[in-house]
């Protein structure tokens, strides 16, 4: 008797199985963990004006709200402006809401600034935040960064995954459906085959007549199955009817089945050269992005993932003031982004940034939040090395750092930073 | 009989060949950078591509394209463009670059805020200002709701053909009513104002008294 089948009897007379592909390293998806922190960055694209939104303004010259005479709603230390759904937004989440205000987009152009927005640079070839935080958190993920927008293409950092729809997200994680309602083959009879396939090997591996190659390939193929179970675990997540904004939902659905750390997704209608009442209203654009963000927050929090989901939403610029049509048209200077952070987080509640009379340009000291002509004006590079540094998620690679120097970083999530509304008069 | 007809259908030749048609439509890039015109046949894109011969002042529409893609919102997408030329079975040769607006998606929702008597038009920001000249009228608006009427006649020769072809600028002098000296200086280069998406086809400077306005022109 050799040392082999020894081994082997000796396992088999103590009735203990011991199944050699478990001293493999399983497949990645099968490892990892699922991510702590989950980014979703929503793009406004087209160019939201930041004074419809959280830096509102009472220029007449600006917006219709101040035509109008209405009255700058607001909360705590945040304020908005009154037109579609702010007052709800704002009120509902106000303490997990830190805005950033002021910010210079540094183009007027769309591609460039929403390149500029979702990277903290200008210039081509640096990763999205979003891009990053897949690859700190979601490394051999099967699809650590879920992507839908226009523009956005990864630097090579970590390769994007199109936001399947309800679809292909079963398409995409069980290799026996074709669609969202239609299988390959029929599904007992696949079954019946897996069982008996199993079975077989079963009975090969208890018998102990399975040649060494035999046994390694069997057992890889059980290590396989075994490194689909995050993959299936999306399937179980999947719900009979999706909801009202189903790339978010999916999205949502690949985080919580631990396949997805980062999600990158969209909002419209911002660009509104020839109608600046496009913003307003029930149906208008600003009300559609704090629905999906109202969507994200809650589709989170009933999939168990709010605890661990940080939200961060901006546009390629600003606007001007009204035009001779009404309408608003591109300008970098009074740009901003939001924060959205867990319940609790105890960072909300803020804003850092501001602009001055008619949208303009101004300083603050990065460290105080305060207004300071000797201080910063925010670009994106301030706002995403500070994200990058609170979420861990900066580069190693020395060429993608993006050049804030160290007495310019911005200490956003110090909650004693707060620049607040200093040229807001109303 | 043939020899009046053939120096009717002559006549009718070089009557027609120097004038001057509005284009109307989407403007693309070809291979090799070859600028590429479909027309909007009333609501709907016209299928055929015209190469475009670009013989406006200093390359306007070529620039004008450039400019506004640089900024609009799908910089891939087909652009609308407004341009006086001639049409041709197989090309087309544009001599005037009025505007080229990167907010027009579709042939059935082409802008109607110029009307089509209109021959000079030319409107500027920081204050906003706006001249509006017609065959009849000519009006001068300026911040501050101030309308100044000037006489149509000093604005003699804009939007004709021959002005279609001109690369030169033009100056025109009027007075106001109450005597006040204008003088507007239109240059037909490629204006924007690197915000709007627009791009126009002429600079203009219009001097009122000691004021001095600066805009575009998307008719001259």
């Amino acid at each position: 008797m050799n040392r082999r089948e020894l081994f082997l009897n000796v396992a088999k007379a103590s009735g203990v199985v011991i199944p050699s592909w478990g001293l493999l390293p399983l497949a990645a998806y099968g490892q990892q963990a699922a991510a702590p922190k989950i980014l979703l960055y929503m793009h406004f694209d087209g160019g939201p004006t930041w004074d419809f939104f959280g830096d509102p303004s009472v220029e007449p010259r600006y917006n219709l709200y101040s035509q109008q005479g209405l009255a700058i709603p607001g909360s705590g230390n945040l304020r908005w402006a009154p037109i579609g759904n702010n007052t709800i937004f704002f009120n509902r989440f106000r303490d997990q809401i830190l805005m950033v205000n002021g910010v210079n987009t540094l183009s007027n152009s769309h591609n460039d600034g929403a390149r500029c927005m979702a990277t903290g640079k200008l210039e081509m070839g640096f990763p999205a935040l979003a891009e990053l935080h897949a690859a700190k958190y979601g490394p051999g993920f099967a699809a650590g960064w879920m992507l839908r927008d226009n523009d956005t293409t990864t630097t090579g950092v970590y390769a994007a995954t199109a936001i399947p729809d309800q679809n292909q997200l079963r398409a995409m994680i069980d290799p026996l459906a074709q669609s969202g309602t239609t299988d390959y083959v029929n599904r007992a009879h696949f079954n019946k085959a897996v069982q008996t396939r199993t079975a077989r090997i079963e009975a090969l591996r208890a018998n102990g007549v399975m040649l060494p190659k035999e046994r390694l390939i069997s057992e890889q193929v059980m290590a396989g199955a075994e490194a689909r179970q995050r993959l299936l675990a999306v399937a179980a997540n999947i719900p009979v009817q999706f909801g009202q904004f189903p790339d978010i939902e999916v999205a949502l659905i690949a985080a919580q089945s631990g396949i997805t750390a980062a999600i990158q997704v969209q909002t419209g209608g911002f660009d509104t050269h020839g109608n600046a009442a496009a913003n307003d209203g029930a149906n208008g654009s600003f009300a559609q992005a704090t629905n999906r963000l109202t969507y994200v927050l809650e589709e989170a929090g009933r999939r168990g993932i709010a605890d661990r989901l940080y939200v961060v939403a901006g546009g390629e610029f600003s606007r001007t003031e009204l035009n001779g049509g009404n309408g608003n048209d591109h300008k970098n200077v009074g740009a901003g982004c939001m924060i959205i952070g867990p319940a609790g987080w105890g960072l909300g509640n803020r804003t850092v940034g501001a602009t001055g009379p008619m949208h303009s340009a101004v300083a603050i000291n990065p460290k105080t939040g305060a207004v300071d002509p000797n201080g910063v004006m925010l670009n994106p590079a301030h706002v995403h090395r500070a994200l990058q540094d609170y979420l861990g998620s900066g580069p190693t690679n020395t060429q993608l750092d993006l050049g804030v120097p160290a007495a310019q970083r911005l200490d956003l999530f110090n909650p004693a930073v707060v620049t607040g509304y200093p040229f807001l008069t109303a | 009989m043939v020899r009046r007809a053939f120096l009717f259908c002559a006549f009718t030749l070089t009557a027609t060949a120097g004038v001057a048609a509005e284009l109307r439509g989407f403007v693309s890039e070809g291979a090799a950078g070859v600028l590429q015109f479909q027309f909007c046949n009333g609501p709907v894109l016209g299928r055929e591509l015209f190469p475009i011969e670009d013989k406006t002042p200093n390359g306007a529409l070529r620039q004008g394209v450039g400019a506004v893609r640089q900024i609009m919102l799908r910089r891939y997408q087909p652009l609308y463009v407004e341009a006086r030329g001639e049409r041709g079975k197989t090309s087309v040769t544009a001599y005037q670059f009025q505007r080229a607006l990167g907010t027009v998606e579709l042939c059935k929702v082409l802008p109607r805020d110029i009307a089509s008597n209109v021959r000079l038009l030319a409107e500027g920001e920081g204050p906003a200002w706006r001249l509006v000249v017609t065959d009849a009228t000519a009006v001068l608006e300026l911040p501050d709701k101030v309308s100044v009427k000037l006489p149509a006649g000093a604005f003699k020769g804009a939007g004709s053909d021959q002005a279609a072809k001109e690369s030169l600028a033009r100056t025109y002098e009027a007075r106001s009513a109450d005597g006040i000296p204008i003088r507007v200086e239109v240059n037909p280069q490629m204006c924007t104002d690197g915000r709007s998406e627009t791009a126009y086809g002429a600079r203009v400077i219009v001097r009122i008294e000691k004021r001095v306005l600066q805009g575009c022109a998307s008719r001259f």
